[in-house]
This record gives structure tokens, sequence and C-alpha cells, in this order.
């Protein structure tokens, strides 16, 4: 309901209610004035008896034109309401006929709709006769063909829907499913389409009525007093105006009215606005002073509703493939954007420190020596050029390569990262490769430089297992021979444990442990501990229940002053709610908790 | 006893087989593991199963005669449980469509069956996205047994689930195949998660069955080359 | 190239029997007016035998089906036949209004698409992730006024401005090249304006696409970013709207040609409704109903060759 109170809702509250009070009350309170024939007056312009002048009888245009309201508002309603009544029952003929004579229909809903309305208005006014009578009905025929195509394809959407099948295999009847989920879930585009196609019936009605196809002499509305004012525009403009004024103002009326349904049967409960999160706890030391291909202290990502990293702080080494584990909405991939300068607007990085190769990060000057690999191979390629093209394009931009040249690299590349018959490859399609292909062409683009640091995003999370070991291997390969470090991010701890050498564990924007792949059994934070036993393995103990994390992680708009994980952590005391932990070492873990898990403290 | 059989199912889409004469039983009490990779063809049995597949040739059979659908002795729970929901209807009012009793009885039965898949039944009337993928997921559970199947299809249901949820969804399948004894047809991608739940495996590929086995053998000592692939690939083994 | 021809073959067939359907509708069109039509046309007072003759020389003392196949014989051979009216025949009709109207459309459908997609992609990109709010509520408030106004009031307004007030441009006729100014720009408005707002929610997507994500990581300069890796993904979006354009340009002629005294078929179409001179009227429909779907066709055509997965969903 909030969309009623902002600006757009208001403008539109009150022109429907303007609209609607003149259509109910205009004929009653000037109808005498507008028939009052005045033969002393005819043809008059703009005076104060008139303001907007006299028609051919000498009758006043502005009182016709108000009480012209309630008949073109009425006809346009009654025509979208055939028209709609028409498209629904037409629509659903498909999904009732059964597949033959349902295609025919569909056949014939697409060719209609191919038409311009008021062409086929005009054409069925023929059948149906000159006069409002026929208009009301050859308009409403030219609105069928929408409102059934849009029935027609929603009807199908709805029916095929997980839940329909669902109700079906529980053996309720067809009726019913079709009344209480199909109906109500098809139900609001229709009503949203219904108060727009007002606004658009009662401009065509205008039209024809201009034209001399809809009312009749001597009833009158918008479009009639338009056709008798337009002649006379050079000697009084206002009177063929002031109609076309009216028609305008009615017509955006309605659209609004129809834009303001859609918000209102669309809008989102209202989202809690985000306090912006705590930043890392202070005085927190930097870790190591080795010089790193990527040194990153307090990174920290905010958007105005939610801050998705609030302090993540990391070395990657030369050739180290460096893992960062997380679930959804852990910030795992936001951080992967951060330093590929990718955070969308209006996202802002903040860091204390971010070296790249030993200088300041700047995205700009990044160039090819950064490359991003992402999750769904798919999409990430651009579907509407060649995929020699894509690849070669880095080396012209960054390289200066001539084009020739660089497709000759961008061969060599996708043979190195072993596509067969990489020529005739080079100049297909990426939807002419598979999965697999894909994500090694994306591999491939980013050694077109010589790239010192890998982001892979998920990129295994979509392909098959076997074809998963295939990239993970070809991950390590690169890294084993050019000593490309990686920043792995994966929701999975057994791929990341499999090729990563050390792990960093992300929890609501922070990462709350860093260790090495092996010790991930042994893991001090409690969330790492759940994380590794509610996985199951090759090795699970399947007479056990396999752990669980109870409740949910916190959303990233939601602020906490203690440590993110207590609110679901069996260990969680009193401090754990109210202060967050800071960093610790201990034994080769580097972790964010108050009471780490194991004899790890006491070693310490 | 009760025992589902799929025997030479063959599902064509055009010039596309989709699965290629497959055959396999699950016994009344087990739960068949079924595996493979996408495109392999295992959502497409269960969908002709219970129906929504064209069956080009074959059978499906249930205790012993035919399987006319749809069946409310089995129950087909899909991989995206947002899309599984009607997103206008609680979730309460969802899984009482299933159940066949008066109107208070149905009422305490929602209740229950809530209370079996672990989700608070005071939560009954709110709509599907006031929850989480996990918790949703188990309301689809809930809902499915509703029917008081005899047969549970399991399609990829923990596929669209973060990990530290996925657990609690197995447990409650565990759970509910413990106290009542009912079959079930258990599809996944994931081989650890197919080792965890199932007795017997089924390994397929392009539409075809390669291997089918107790989960012990079919894991430990596998004969198809395809199923030693398989279990290669799977990561985190040292 | 094969499916190339598969593909041609199969529209083109498409074609074809939408040509028949239109031509079943013209037919039925005609006898489903109620009463006699040549009574209808002719007028209460005509003399019986008048009304006898013209029926036979419409051949509409025959049977129905002996009339359809007449009828599609004669389309088929172009016979259109002759004004109920003037007499004249329907073929030089259309052959001296045709060349007006289709000049119309055609500049206004140029207009519309040069000006909206370069501007649609310009906004779109200037406001992508809610950036430039202000621009954004400027071009939104604009092109939605110009899409909804209709062409013919608009024509209206521009004539007053225009040709009676300010007296720039002639407020009638074709008669110089300044005298198409008023007309294709009445024309052009509101699909511009809604061309140009599809356009710009289309770049928005595309720039949202992971795809344009991947060209950002590889830091490729702005032009290569927008030209070659935006632009052609959205010419599927843009090429289906410009057939609805073209589509309602068509219709737009009738009203915009009335307001300018532009003798074209829109006109006659009018006065051959009014006028109940059903032979026109039935040529004018297969004319314009002939014009929709072959632009429909084209532009199904023109977005197979854009894409190039378009050959994969043929299969």
């Amino acid at each position: 309901m909030r969309q009623l109170t902002r600006p757009l809702g208001l403008t539109t509250l009150v022109l429907v209610s303007v609209t609607l009070l003149l259509a109910v009350f205009g004929p009653v309170l000037w109808s005498a004035r507008a028939d009052s024939i005045d033969i002393d007056a005819m043809r008059q312009g703009m005076s104060a008896a008139h303001p907007f002048g006299t028609d051919y009888l000498g009758r006043d245009v502005l009182a016709r034109t108000l009480v012209a309201t309630r008949l073109s508002v009425l006809l346009a309603l009654l025509a979208t309401v055939l028209g709609a009544a028409l498209g629904i029952l037409l629509g659903t003929l498909p999904v009732v006929l059964g597949r033959r004579i349902g295609g025919l229909v569909v056949a014939f809903i697409n060719l209609t709709v191919a038409f311009p309305g008021l062409l086929l208005a005009i054409f069925f006014g023929v059948v149906f006769g000159v006069g409002a009578d026929g208009a009301v009905l050859a308009l409403a025929v030219a609105l069928t063909p929408n409102f059934a195509r849009l029935t027609y394809t929603r009807a199908v959407a709805v029916a095929e829907a997980d839940f329909v099948s669902a109700a079906r295999l529980l053996g309720v009847p067809r009726a019913v499913v079709i009344t209480r989920h199909v109906v109500p879930n098809i139900a609001e585009p229709l009503v949203v389409n219904f108060a727009s196609a007002i606004g658009s019936a009662l401009l065509s009605f205008a039209a024809l009525s201009y034209l001399g196809f809809g009312v009749q002499p001597p009833s009158y509305d918008w479009g009639r007093l338009l056709n008798e004012g337009l002649p006379r525009i050079y000697t009084d403009p206002a009177s063929a105006l002031l109609p076309g004024f009216a028609i305008v103002f009615a017509g955006i009326t309605f659209v609004l009215a129809g834009e303001l349904t859609a918000r209102l049967l669309t809008a989102e409960p209202p989202g809690h606005r985000a306090a912006p999160r705590e930043t890392a706890a202070p005085g927190e030391p930097e870790p190591g002073g080795e010089h790193g291909v990527l040194r990153v202290v307090n990174l920290r990502v905010r958007f105005p509703a939610a801050n998705p990293v609030c302090g993540a702080s990391f070395t990657l080494h030369r050739g180290e493939i460096l893992g960062l584990v997380g679930e959804s909405g852990s910030g795992k991939s936001v951080t992967g954007a951060a330093i590929a300068g990718l955070v969308p607007h209006p996202g802002q990085v903040e860091a204390e420190r971010l070296e790249f190769d030993g200088e300041p990060l700047d995205p700009a000057r990044l160039g090819d020596r950064l490359a991003m690999v992402f999750q769904d191979p798919m999409s990430s390629l651009n579907p509407a050029l060649r995929v020699g093209r894509q690849l070669a394009e880095v080396a012209e931009v960054h390289r200066n390569a001539d084009r020739r040249s660089a497709m000759a690299r961008a061969v060599d590349r996708l043979r190195a990262v072993r596509i067969r018959d990489p020529e005739r490859r080079a100049a297909q399609y990426p939807h002419e490769f598979s999965g697999g292909m894909r994500q090694r062409a994306m591999i491939g683009m980013g050694l077109m430089g010589e790239p010192r640091l890998i982001i892979a995003d998920e990129p295994t999370t979509a392909l098959d297992v076997t074809v998963q070991r295939d990239i993970l291997g070809l991950l390590r390969e690169v890294r084993d021979t050019q000593g490309t470090a990686v920043l792995f991010v994966s929701h999975d701890i057994a791929v990341v444990r499999e090729l990563a050498s050390r792990v960093l564990v992300m929890y609501a924007g922070r990462i709350v442990e860093e260790l090495p792949a092996s010790a991930l059994d042994t893991a001090a934070h409690p969330y790492t501990r759940a994380l590794v036993a509610s996985s199951p393995d090759l090795r699970t103990d399947r007479s056990l229940p396999l752990a669980t994390i109870e409740g949910r992680a916190p959303d990233a708009t939601e602020e906490l002053p203690g440590c993110p994980f207590a609110p679901r952590c069996s260990y969680a005391d009193e401090r754990c709610h109210t202060e967050l932990p800071a960093p610790r070492d201990l034994a080769g873990h580097r972790v964010s908790c108050w009471h780490p898990i194991g004899a790890l403290e006491v070693r310490a | 006893m009760s025992e589902l059989t799929v025997d030479g199912l063959t599902v064509r889409f055009g010039a596309h087989t989709a699965v290629d004469g497959v055959s396999l039983a699950v016994p009344a009490g087990s739960v068949l593991g079924l595996a493979g990779e996408s495109g392999s063809g295992k959502s497409t049995i269960a969908r002709a199963i219970v129906g929504m597949a064209p069956i080009s040739s074959g059978s499906v059979r249930y205790d012993g005669t035919p399987l006319r659908t749809p069946d409310r002795r089995i129950q087909l729970v899909f991989q995206d449980p947002a899309a599984a929901l009607d997103p206008r209807r609680s979730i309460g009012s969802s899984i009482a469509e299933g159940v066949r009793a008066k109107r208070t009885a149905r009422r305490a039965r929602v209740r229950e069956l809530l209370e079996l898949v672990h989700i608070d039944p005071a939560r009954a009337n709110l709509n599907p996205r006031e929850f989480s993928g996990g918790q949703l997921q188990r309301v689809c559970l809930a809902r499915a047994l509703a029917a008081e199947p005899e047969f549970l299809i399991a399609d990829e249901i923990t596929s669209a689930l973060d990990v530290s949820v996925q657990g609690a969804v197995l447990n409650v399948v565990r759970e509910i195949q413990r106290e009542t004894g009912i079959g079930i047809l258990f599809i996944s991608h994931n081989l650890a998660v197919l080792r965890y739940l199932a007795d017997t495996m089924a390994v397929l590929r392009a539409g075809k069955l390669v291997e089918q086995a107790e989960t012990e053998t079919l894991l430990g000592a596998p004969e198809h080359e395809y199923t030693k692939q398989l279990i290669d690939a799977v990561p985190g083994q040292e | 190239m094969n499916h190339w021809l598969v593909f041609a073959a199969r529209r083109l067939f498409r074609f074809v029997v939408s040509l028949f359907v239109l031509a079943v509708a013209t037919f039925a069109m005609v006898h489903a007016i109620p009463g006699d039509p040549v009574r209808v046309a002719l007028g209460l007072k005509a003399p019986a035998a008048l009304v006898t003759a013209k029926r036979h020389d419409l051949g509409l003392d025959l049977p129905l089906p002996q009339q359809f196949l007449d009828y599609l014989q004669r389309l088929c051979t172009g016979r259109l036949g002759s004004s109920l009216i003037s007499g004249l025949p329907v073929r030089r009709l259309l052959s001296e209004q045709l060349p007006a109207t289709a000049q119309l459309a055609c500049y206004a459908f140029l207009l519309a698409v040069l000006l909206a997609v370069p501007l649609g992609m310009f906004v779109g990109v200037r406001t992508r992730n809610g950036r430039a709010r202000g621009t954004e509520a400027g071009f939104v408030t604009v092109t939605g006024f110009f899409s909804v106004i209709p062409d013919f009031l608009l024509a209206v307004g521009l004539v007053f401005v225009f040709a009676v007030t300010l007296g720039w441009f002639p407020p009638a006729g074709l008669a110089s090249p300044v005298a198409f100014v008023l007309p294709v720009l009445a024309l052009a408005a509101a699909p511009g304006a809604l061309l140009s707002r599809i356009v710009r929610v289309e770049t928005r997507r595309v720039l949202d696409a992971p795809y344009l994500r991947t060209a950002r990581a590889k830091r490729l300069p702005d032009r290569l970013l927008y030209l070659r890796h935006a632009l052609p993904n959205l010419l599927t979006s843009t090429l289906t709207m410009s057939g609805l354009i073209l589509g309602s340009l068509l219709a737009g002629t009738v009203l915009v040609e009335n307001i300018f005294a532009i003798p074209g078929v829109g006109m006659q179409l009018v006065q051959s409704v009014l006028n109940k001179d059903y032979p026109v009227v039935q040529a004018l429909a297969i004319v314009f109903g002939g014009a929709a779907l072959l632009i429909h066709l084209v532009v199904d055509i023109a977005i197979a060759a854009a894409d190039p997965r378009s050959t994969i969903r043929e299969r």
C-alpha cells in the first residue's frame, strides 16, 4: 500500500478520481448547458460566456467536453470488458481442447496478434456497422488477441509448474486444481493488462469516433467532438484542442492506473533497511609481512541497503591455490568481484590495503594480469560472438596485437586448455560448445595474457562431476606450468579440500577461519566444523544422523553486535552475543572465535 | 509385498530418446539410489513413473498391477521447493490439500506432519516466501507424506540447497523412511548423498542403465568402467 | 546451409497459409454484413434492376463456394474489382494512393528506429545499476508522455503549433518535401518513444548479463563493451519490436492521412467504409493485412539471420 502515497500513486489516484467524478456527475451538472442551441452564438471563439467557444449550433464546447466524459469512458470500459472476456475464453481454449485443435487456436491467436488493433477494429466495424454499438464490438474483437495470448502463455506456464503437478499427484480433482492454483496465478497479469487496456481502448475509441465510425450525432463522445472541431482549427483552435486534451488526459490517467495496479500487485513486502554492519575489529595484526601476489587487509564492500563484506584480510602467494568457502550470501563472490573491480554500482569497495603484485591495486590498470572464471559457462560467454573472437580481443586490447596474430594466439590458448581441433572451434559460437568446453574456453580466455592471478568463482558448480574433475585438473596444470595463483571461490567444501592448499571460511561477510586444507577435519571454528560434518562424503558413517546447523545465516542487511555465528552456535555464551571476536593465530589456524574447538588453544 | 517395478521403460521426445529400456525394481521399505549426470534421464524416469512424461514403451507396475496415474500411493518431491509450492497459498493449506480427513482432523494432521519434518506448526499459516530453501523442501516432504504414500520419489531434492541445510533434509528423509517403512526412489547426481541413504544403487548414463547393485558393492567394487569414473571424480578423496 | 532452406520453406509456408486465412476473412467480412451489401451500398432508393445488375457483376448471385473460388482466382490474378461508387478499378486507386502511404510509413519507421535505438542505448548505459537518477526520471517521463499520446492527437497539436500558429510547415497534403515533416513526426513519435523505452530496458538487461561481466573482467574499453558485446544482443528484441511498430504505423497512417488530408490508402479506407464501398474495403483489407503479414515474415527472417542460435531452435 506504500505505493499509494508515493508521487505516482497520488497523481494516479487524483487523476482517476477526477475522471470518475466527471463521468458520474458531468452529464447531471452540464447537460442542459451542453445541449442548449444558441443560433446567435454559432461557431464562436473564446469568450467569457464560452471559455472554449461554441460549436456549429452555438452549443458550449467546454460543457459538451465535460459531459462527453461519461460516454467516452463507458464505451471504452465496455469494449475492454467484452474484449477481455472474449480473450480469456479464447486463451483458455487451447488448454482445454487438447494438443491438436489447441495448436490451431494458438496459431490463430499468434496470427491475429500481428495485426494492429485499430485496423482490426475498422474492418470489424464494416461488419458490425457504423455506430457506437458496432464500434464497441469491433474494438472488443480487436482487443481480444492480446488478452487471449496473455491468458494462454500464463496458463501454460502455470499449468506446467511443479506445484500444479504436486497437487495432481495428491489426487486433487482437475477442476479444483484449476480454480485453486491455476486461475489465481493467472489473474494478476490479466488485471494489470486490463487496467492499461482501458486506456488504449479509450484512445482507439476516440480515433474511431473521430473518423466517423464510432458515436453518431446527436450523441457525442470526445472523438466526435474532435471530428466536429478539427475543421475549424484555423479559426477557433480551442474548440478542437479541448476534446483532444480531454482524450490525452483520460488516456494518461488509465495508463498510469495500469502502471499503479502493476506495482501494487507485484510490490514486495517492505524490506528492512540496513544499519551498516560493524567493520572489522580494530588493532588486527597484518597477516604475514611476506610479499604475495595479492594482499588484502580489512576489505569492505558496502551497498546502500547491505554490507556483504565487512572486513576480510588475507594474502595470496605466488602459485598458490587458495580456497574461499562459504554458503550463499556469505560474501565470498562479492569478495572476488571486489578484487577484480567488478562490484556493481552503487557498491563501494574500501580496504586498508589492497595490493596486487606489490603495488596498490587499480582495477583500471590490471590489464590481462588478472583473469576471472565464472560459474555458468553458458551465460558467461557472449552468445552473439564467435569464441575465437572473444579470446582474441583480449590480446588486441591489452597487447596491441593485430587481428591475425591475436587470433593465432586465441587458437593456441584453446589448444593449451586442451580443446580439440582449436582452429575449427575458434570459429564457432558458444552454444556449439559443451558445458565443460565452454569453461575451458573461459580459462583459455584468462590465459590470453600471462595472468598472475585467476579468480575462479564457483567454476565447476554447474558442471557434472566428471567434467568438474577435468576443470580442476586444468586449473592445477595452469598453476604448475605458469605459476599462476588461484583464488578458488566455492560453496563445495569437498572440492576446495581437493584443490586448495589453504582455505578461507567465510560467514556473514567475515572470514571466520583460515586453515590448511588438510586440517579441515580438525577445524577450530564451530562453523567450519559443522560445515564439514554436514556434507556427506564417501566415508560418512551411515548409521548416524548428519550434523546440521540450526537456524539460518544472517543476511547482509542485519547487524549483530557479537559473533555473527553465535545465534546458531552451540558453544555460544554471553560474550559471543555481545562482542565481536578478533582473529587469532592458533597452531596454523587463524580463527575468529571466543571458544575455538579442540586443544588448539592450549597448545598455542 | 508391494514393489515398484519399472520394466523396459523407454521415453522419447521427438527424435531424442531420453530413457532407453530401463528396468528397475524397488522393494517395499527399501531405498534405491539412482545416480547419473545431467541428461542421463534420471528425472525423466521419475516423471514417467508418476505420469508426467509420456511412456513410449515398457511398463510401470506397482504391486504387480500396471500403475494408473495419478495414484496417491506414489508421491514425487521436486528439485526446486520454491517452484513446487503455490506462492499464493500458505504452506499449511498446501499440505492440507493432500490430507483426506474432516476439517479438525485435517488441521491436526497438518500439525503432525509439520512436526515430523521439524517445522514449527505455528508457522503453518505463512506463505512460502517466509521460509528458507531447506525448510521449504521439508514442507514439500510433509505435503507428499500427507497422502500417506507407500512410495516416495525424491528428484534431486537437495541440489538447490546450501550444505548446512542439506543435512537436515537428508536426516528427515532417513527418519521418515525408518519410521514409516516407506519405499523410496532417491535420485541424485551426488554419490556421497546416495551412499548415505540408499540400500541399493543404480547408475544411469545417456538413458541406459549401466550398473545396479547393493550400495556397498557398487561403490566398493564397481564393475562398469563408467561407474568407476564417476566414483573417481567425487571430490575430496585423498 | 541446409537448415536455412528448411527454415525459409517453413516460414514461407506459414506466410502462404496466413494469406489464405486472410482471404477467407476478407471474403467472410463482406458476407457477414447483415442484409444485401449491394443494396446497403447503393441505398434504398436505387432501382431493383441496377441492384440485380451489380449483384451479377460482383458474382453475388452464384452459390457461396463458387463465389469463394472465383474470389481466390481473382486475388491470384490481381483482379481486385472496381469501386461500387466511382466505378474506378481498385487497382488504379491503389496504384495512385499506395505510394504516398508507403512513403509516410517508411519515413516514420526509419525516423523512429534511428532515433530510438541510439537514444535508448545511451540512456540505458547512463542509467545502469541505478546511476543518474535524474536522467532516468526525465527520460521515463518524456517518453512515457509521447508513447501515450495517440498519433492523430499529436498531429492535431503539431498542425496547431507549426502550421497554424507559426506557419513553418504546410498543414495539409504532400505537395513538397517539407510537407512530410509534420505527418512523419506525428506518426513516429509514439512508436519511437515506446521503442526507446524498450531498448533502454533491454540494454540494462544485457548490461547485467554474465557475459558482460566477463567482458568487463577482460577490461575492455567502453566502446567495445557496448558496441561489440552489448549491441548484437539487443538486436532480437529490437527487431521484434520494430515489426510491431511497423504494423502499428500502418494503422497510424489511416488517421494521420485524414488529419493532413493526404490522398493515400488510409484516407481511401475511411471514405470507402463510410460509403460502404465493399470491393474497395475488401481490397484494402487484403493490402493492409498482407503488409502486416509480410512485415512479420521479414522480421522473423531478420531475427534468424541476426541470432547465431536461431538455427538450433528451428531443428
